[in-house]
């Protein structure tokens, strides 16, 4: 199979070890992946604005990028969930264009998804002595039905306490522009968040989504609470290099 | 903030004030927190729970699309029960359909039970101006109308009210050595409201479906109320949203287990009436006359449009307000007018169209959870998207921020352009950057790093790291081990 | 707006011309969805069941449901239970309905008001603190009595005193609502023949709205019950 990964603009930027990481688990499972240059960005922070001409242009890199590919990788729910929710429709207008995105949409899948529904793999021999609480993405879980496959990845972490986060649901208020264009919501909605993440009494807080652990992470680190803050991705390769040996 | 009054804030100065109100916020977690907990308990009891909702959706639907034809049964059937029905369209048509009807029957007091259609055509204020007393009889209604001030959730009104502002409230209004335990309000409110429904001259309610096979107005309560002011005074005047009709009976028993479900987690609301015109020649019991105002407002201009017109299958039964993070932090005054929540941020814009409401879809993370619990699926996140595209296109967003994403488009069109202008910002920042991160407060972004500490941008990117761990395993590789 | 532009509006906004001409009747809506699902309308209990289930429905709501296996068992509840409330006036059903139950002994001893259609009415009934009508069906699943109007039977005895007892028989209970609508149906649709009013309802008056504080009997009847002759008929 022909794998691409689609990093996304934020993973690319600020966060690369998130990618690494990704890189890094699909080699161990056997998989070989590329990175087509041609993409930037998903679009989504214009889209959601209501800038669709300027989500259109940027987005239409993608399609320019993962045209060749079986299936696209990528670390994020949210991005994800913006070509499988909104791609058919922001490129309808072109019926070249429309029919890659709708092959796009077909091919695209997040991490853990294409892990756990793809390869069939949720045991990475992984090893995390950490009490952990997880939290889910809006957009994975509503817009892309992400619920189940994280939840199984980490429970084949050996010795991994997995603490419920409560509220989980609720958003974290990121959504993209709207924690800076509405940021006193937004933080009321992180404050809240951070504080269920502390109840936890979690050392890690992890998520599948750069976006969400940004603004909650952000704002707990802001608020002067230690917890680290990892993606999922970063987590499971840090526990299989704890745990069968593997070389990061 | 009075009801009826103009406000000219914005949802950003609305939402600041609300955030401040510690009571307020206390209040709606709450209330939200148990309705949303009792809504889950109930569905699950049930069970199956997609399934009815793909099938109030599909019946809503069926219906707003054919709504020429079941409006028109509806209002023959109405007609021939002895109903006398009145089109309104808009605003100010209703208040004087409602007031005419109030003139000619020289009326001097009105009771109402709880009608969120009747706040949006701001009655009670028409006919205050016109020297006719009108008393709210839903206790949360009454509560807020002593208050001067609009609901802040469509199910609980008064959620923002502590029980030592309510007995003051009713104190003002004839209450005597009130406590302030729960028995003694609501028994000085029982009292006090049934001298109201004994001697109204007009009782008006809302409808809550209208039923097109046989002209029937449908009144759901858990107080009685709307019983009684259909019950007691001679005339009664039903305010209608022209798009809250359904085809058949067969099709209320859904909504009968959607609604009261979404609402409040009940499984079956207390007082379900069917109400097919006035009473009989031979009854004494009932109104000798039914009028139904039925409302446009805005409601027709959705109809046609693929983005919105399912916004007119909802049922008002306030379950994506329990569910909106948003709401859950501001309330429902910050929405700035009658409907609050997820369909607030829809519907006032859309109705209302004024350069007010603009901002209004843009308080929202767009985390889809009010889509997720509506009982008839309505895609209020994506007709929030909608009406951001809309403003953003008709040029009623900011110019700053027209020109930011103008120049996110110009710089991420072409991967070259992207990675100069990333490049630039890395070497931009780097005064800035403090162990990884941005803490400073100066610039456009400071919405945000005023209350998070933001990350700097990475030394090196993942697609040069990438370039250098294909250059690593090629290095490996053509060297055996 | 008169009424004609209005249903013009909606007509071609939905694509469609509305017809002019009164009289002209358009065709149904093709339906393939109505009502309750499938599996909702194929669910069906026996005389026991709705019974039982009709029962603990009204104890859930706060109301109180009691079974008697004779009419004349059930007069002895009733007239045991208005012992207890001990009311200063009493509103019944009027028409036949005292007469269909064989109420006259039990009612004697109180000072009742028969519901009869005259004008003062409703300052009479203001004054009740019971209220006992029959119902024309029940429904299981809810725990709910409907009640419909008819002369002789107006909302005024259910809806104004303090507490509202029902006498009622077992085969009058349905599994869920759409059977009501079926029957009601079979008598007739046309709505100048629908009564006035048909009532749902479920248990005593409630409401949450002063800091979410359930209370009951706000507008309403504070009490329902519910005496339900077993006549053991399906």
């Amino acid at each position: 199979m022909k794998v691409a990964l689609f990093a996304t603009c934020l993973v690319d930027n600020f966060y690369p070890h998130v990618g690494e990481s990704m890189v890094r688990i699909l080699n161990h499972c056997g998989v070989e992946v590329e990175f087509p240059e041609a993409q930037t960005c998903c679009g989504q922070p214009a889209f959601n604005s209501g800038y669709q001409e300027q989500a259109r242009v940027v987005g239409r890199t993608l399609l320019d990028a993962f045209g060749d590919y079986d299936y696209v990788v990528s670390p994020s729910g949210s991005c994800t969930g913006m070509i499988h929710h909104y791609y058919p429709h922001l490129f309808d207008s072109d019926p070249g264009l429309a029919r890659i995105a709708h092959e796009l949409v077909t091919k695209t899948f997040e991490f853990s998804q294409f892990l756990v529904n793809i390869l069939g793999v949720t045991d990475l021999g992984a090893r995390f002595s950490h009490t952990v609480t997880y939290h889910p993405s809006c957009h994975g879980a509503r817009l892309l039905g992400v619920k189940q496959e994280p939840l199984e990845l980490l429970a084949r972490v050996r010795d991994l306490n997995l603490v419920e986060l409560p509220h989980a649901q609720d958003c974290c208020g990121f959504g993209g522009a709207f924690a800076v264009k509405m940021h006193e919501i937004s933080t009321a909605m992180a404050t809240e968040k951070a504080d269920w993440v502390t109840e936890t009494g979690a050392e890690v807080l992890v998520g599948t989504d750069m976006g969400c652990l940004m603004n909650i992470g952000g704002r707990l680190r802001h608020m002067g609470r230690s917890v680290r803050v990892m993606h999922l991705a970063e987590m499971l390769l840090e526990g299989m290099e704890q745990g069968s040996g593997v070389k990061g | 903030m009075s009801a009826g009054a103009k406000d000219k804030t914005s949802v950003i100065e609305r939402s600041h004030a609300a955030l401040q109100d510690d009571f307020l916020r206390a209040a709606v977690r709450f209330t939200t927190d148990r309705l949303k907990d009792r809504k889950h308990g109930a569905t699950e009891e049930l069970g199956r729970w997609e399934e009815w909702r793909e099938q109030g959706r599909e019946i809503r639907a069926h219906t707003v699309s054919h709504l020429d034809y079941y409006l028109r049964q509806f209002v023959d059937n109405a007609r021939c029960a002895g109903a006398e029905i009145h089109f309104a369209a808009d605003a100010q048509e209703a208040s004087a359909a409602v007031l005419g009807i109030v003139h000619e029957k020289q009326a001097q007091l009105v009771a109402k039970s709880k009608s969120m259609v009747s706040e949006e055509i701001h009655i009670n204020r028409r006919l205050e101006e016109q020297n006719v007393r009108v008393v709210e009889t839903d206790l949360g209604e009454y509560i807020i109308q002593l208050a001067n001030e609009m609901p802040s959730h469509i199910i609980i009104p008064a959620i923002h009210k502590t029980r030592e502002q309510i007995k003051d409230l009713f104190t003002r209004d004839g209450g005597q050595n009130l406590g302030t335990d729960t028995k003694a309000l609501v028994a000085f409110a029982r009292r006090k409201l049934r001298e109201t429904f004994l001697t109204a001259d007009i009782g008006m309610t809302g409808c809550n479906f209208g039923i097109a096979e046989s002209g029937s107005v449908v009144l759901f309560t858990n107080e009685g109320n709307a019983d009684m002011v259909s019950a007691l005074p001679k005339t009664h005047i039903v305010v209608m949203g022209m798009e809250r009709v359904l085809p058949t009976f067969a099709d209320l028993e859904v909504m009968a287990n959607l609604l009261p479900r979404s609402a409040t987690g009940q499984k079956v609301i207390t007082y379900m009436s069917v109400i097919t015109g006035p009473r009989r020649a031979q009854e004494r019991c009932g109104p000798e006359e039914l009028h139904v105002v039925i409302l446009d407002n805005g409601r027709s201009s959705q109809l046609g449009d693929a983005e919105f017109q399912d916004v007119l299958n909802c049922i008002r039964c306030g379950a994506c307000l329990n569910v909106c993070p948003v709401y859950r932090h501001i309330g429902g005054h910050a929405y700035g007018s009658v409907y609050p929540g997820p369909i607030g941020a829809v519907l006032t814009p859309l109705l209302l169209q004024g350069e007010e409401f603009v901002d209004l879809p843009s308080a929202s993370s767009l985390c889809g959870a009010c889509y997720e619990a509506c009982p008839v699926k309505i895609p209020l996140d994506d007709m929030l998207v909608a009406l951001r595209r809309r403003a953003a296109e008709s040029q009623r967003t900011k110019r700053g921020e027209r020109a930011a994403w103008r120049s996110y488009a110009i710089a991420f069109a072409k991967p070259g352009r992207y990675r100069l202008v990333t490049r630039m910002a890395r070497l931009a920042q780097t005064p800035l950057v403090h162990d990884g991160y941005i803490e400073s407060t100066w610039g456009p972004l400071m919405g945000w790093t005023s209350s998070r500490h933001a990350p700097a941008l990475a030394p090196e990117s993942f697609r040069d790291r990438f370039l250098r761990m294909k250059q690593d395993v090629r290095t490996i590789k053509s060297d055996p081990q | 707006m008169n009424e004609q532009e209005f249903f013009q509006n909606i007509a071609r906004r939905l694509g469609r011309e509305f017809p002019t001409n009164a009289n002209a009747a358009a065709a149904a809506p093709a339906r393939t969805i109505v009502g309750a699902p499938d599996f909702w309308q194929a669910h069906q209990w026996n005389h026991q069941e709705r019974l039982e289930k009709f029962a603990a429905e009204l104890a859930r709501l706060g109301g109180s449901a009691q079974v008697y296996e004779t009419l004349s068992a059930l007069h002895e509840g009733l007239a045991a239970l208005l012992l207890e409330l001990s009311p200063s006036l009493i509103g019944v059903w009027g028409g036949e309905f005292i007469a269909k139950m064989q109420l006259q002994d039990v009612l004697r001893p109180f000072a009742v008001i028969e519901c009869v259609e005259q004008p003062g009415m409703i300052e009479q009934f203001a004054h009740i603190d019971v209220g006992i009508t029959g119902c024309d069906f029940a429904i299981a699943d809810t725990g709910t009595v409907v009640l419909l109007a008819a002369v002789g039977q107006g909302r005024l005895v259910s809806l104004l005193p303090t507490v509202h007892i029902v006498v009622m028989k077992a085969s009058q209970i349905r599994t869920r609502m759409g059977e009501v609508w079926s029957d009601i149906e079979l008598r007739s649709l046309d709505p100048a023949h629908l009564p006035s009013t048909m009532i749902f309802i479920s248990g005593p008056s409630r409401s949450s709205d002063i800091e979410n504080d359930l209370t009951i009997g706000v507008h309403g009847p504070a009490a329902v019950y519910a005496l339900i002759w077993d006549d053991g008929k399906s």
